[in-house]
């Protein structure tokens, strides 16, 4: 077999690779708009936004 | 805060200042030294004897050094002086080491120095935003490892559990810039002065142009969306519209940025599928980019009126609007037929420009004014030439990028027009190069009126510097922002 056709047959392969990488990282993505959305941690949000605003005390 | 108004538990904390006056004075310093090679090649371009007729002077040398001059020595020292501010704050620690904290300091403000001198003596691997010689990217590398060290370090011993979400984004500036840098430059040494890339033809022009797109992405616009989430709360005085909107797109930006490079390389020799990808991850970008536009717009909800007597939140204001602006046009310009028309074409350089001047100038120049008198705790000196400051980089913002874009559609119009019997409407280059030059003259004036105000920024900031220092009674933290 020529030697282009052999290696798209190859690349073309290794697409589950891709398919697989695609769901996983969807997964991670929508879990953690999940994470960051879910009620149960407004209030760890709500805190966090204030940290610019309690800082240390310069000496 | 002042001593007097401190609750009791609260954490007393030794920040280590002179690290940020002295990234502070490089990054006004090194940006009017960048704006005005800037407006030289601007008016080199408008007219060609303004190159001298010397081999150091010439175009091709300069315009190197007027990039690298304001990515990373303008960009690059305010997003440490940014950085080595809000970290420590944020964190409510002192740097993990004072002498990590000066070899960076110096350590870059040396590279930048080399970099001054190799580039008009036409020492350069001429990689775009990467032209520094081997011995010079070796010294970047080492460089950068101190100040990962230090910034990891100080996130180790820090005092607060939760992260803040600057510090995410900084730290996908100092990760990514190390991978960026070393896969880009990967070279094999022939002589001190010259290397040889170990890529080669389109591989080579794939990996130059990842490393090109994400400079953008992460030495342009995380660490300053980083700023943008410490320093707009600070001058607004409100906390950030949505924390969890801020973490969301923080990883879409992270997840889509690295795989838009290909869009650099349509209709070029690389794979169909690999433009394909490039495009369509770009256009995906327009998300999380304007998640971050979008945020920062909103912590101003109800606090608008400021805007009318606080130069700092204009200068803010409009550099998250550029931001928005280009982070349209980006995703825009990646798609393959409108491409087709602007690529090559002064449309590309008015885009730049309006992230550049728009948005991390901008921003640049709002951090600076907000730290100038808490940094030396003295008044501005003189605080009218902020707001006139804040005009003149606007008037000269809109003048640069309405140019460029009339020139750039023109000339795609005119490169591809064709006539009746299916030729070149205007077949002889030179022509149309020649019809661009009063756009050019339009270009330097927008480019003069900025590069004026960042002078008057200049005089502005030595001014206050020698200027008397504050009565005791307002100490620095709460200090209203003049």
């Amino acid at each position: 077999m020529h030697p282009l056709i052999e290696q798209a047959r190859e690349t073309i392969g290794l697409g589950w690779m891709a398919a697989v990488m695609t769901i996983l990282f969807m997964v991670a993505y929508f879990g953690w708009i999940w994470y960051a959305y879910n009620p149960a941690h407004k209030q760890m949000w709500d805190e966090a936004a204030m940290l610019p605003f309690e800082e240390g005390i310069d000496l | 805060m002042s001593a007097a108004t401190a609750a009791p538990g609260r954490i007393v904390v030794d920040y280590d200042d002179d690290i940020v006056r002295k990234f502070f004075l490089a990054t006004v310093i090194w940006g009017v030294v960048g704006m005005l090679v800037g407006v030289i090649i601007a008016l080199q371009l408008a007219w060609w004897p303004a190159n001298l007729g010397l081999p150091w002077t010439t175009f091709g040398r300069l315009r190197p050094l007027h990039t690298n001059a304001v990515i990373f020595a303008f960009a690059g020292n305010i997003c440490f002086t940014g950085i080595y501010h809000s970290m420590q704050r944020l964190l409510k620690t002192r740097m993990w080491s004072d002498t990590l904290s000066k070899i960076h300091f110096w350590g870059w403000q040396l590279i930048i120095v080399s970099a001054a001198i190799t580039y008009p003596l036409g020492i350069t691997q001429s990689r775009e935003y990467a032209e520094l010689i081997w011995p010079i990217d070796v010294a970047v590398t080492l460089i950068w490892v101190v100040f990962a060290i230090n910034f990891f370090g100080t996130l180790a011993i820090r005092k607060v559990k939760h992260i803040y979400v600057a510090i995410w984004f900084y730290m996908s500036f100092v990760i990514t810039i190390a991978v960026l840098h070393i896969v880009n430059n990967l070279a094999m040494p022939a002589t001190f002065l010259r290397s040889y890339p170990i890529y080669s033809g389109m591989t080579d022009a794939l990996v130059q142009w990842w490393y090109g797109h994400n400079a953008v992405g992460f030495f342009l616009t995380t660490p300053f969306l980083g700023l943008m989430y410490y320093y707009l709360p600070k001058a607004a005085d409100r906390p950030i519209y949505s924390y969890r909107l801020s973490i969301i797109h923080f990883w879409g930006l992270i997840f889509l940025y690295i795989w838009a490079g290909p869009h650099h390389l349509l209709y070029s020799g690389l794979p169909d599928w690999a433009q394909t990808l490039g495009m369509v991850f770009s256009i995906m970008l327009l998300a999380p980019s304007w998640g971050g536009m979008l945020n920062g717009l909103l912590t101003l909800k109800g606090a608008w009126h400021k805007l009318r007597t606080d130069p700092i939140l204009k200068f803010m204001v409009v550099g998250v609007t550029f931001y928005g602006m280009s982070t349209f046009e980006g995703p825009m310009m990646s798609i393959r037929s409108v491409n087709g028309l602007a690529h090559f074409t002064n449309w590309v350089v008015g885009h730049v420009h309006s992230g550049a001047l728009g948005w991390n100038g901008m921003l640049t120049f709002a951090v600076l004014y907000w730290l100038l008198p808490r940094l030396w705790n003295r008044e501005v000196a003189y605080p009218k030439m902020v707001t006139q400051h804040f005009w003149l980089a606007t008037i000269g913002i809109v003048i640069y990028t309405v140019a460029m874009w009339a020139a750039g559609l023109m000339e795609g119009l005119q490169w591809r027009a064709v006539n009746d019997a299916g030729q070149l409407a205007n077949p002889i280059f030179i022509d149309i190069v020649h019809r661009l030059e009063p756009f050019y003259w339009l270009r330097l004036l927008g480019g003069t009126l900025y590069f004026l105000g960042a002078v008057m920024m200049l005089i502005n900031v030595f001014k206050t510097i020698r200027g008397p220092e504050r009565v005791a009674a307002a100490a620095p933290a709460t200090a209203p922002a003049s």
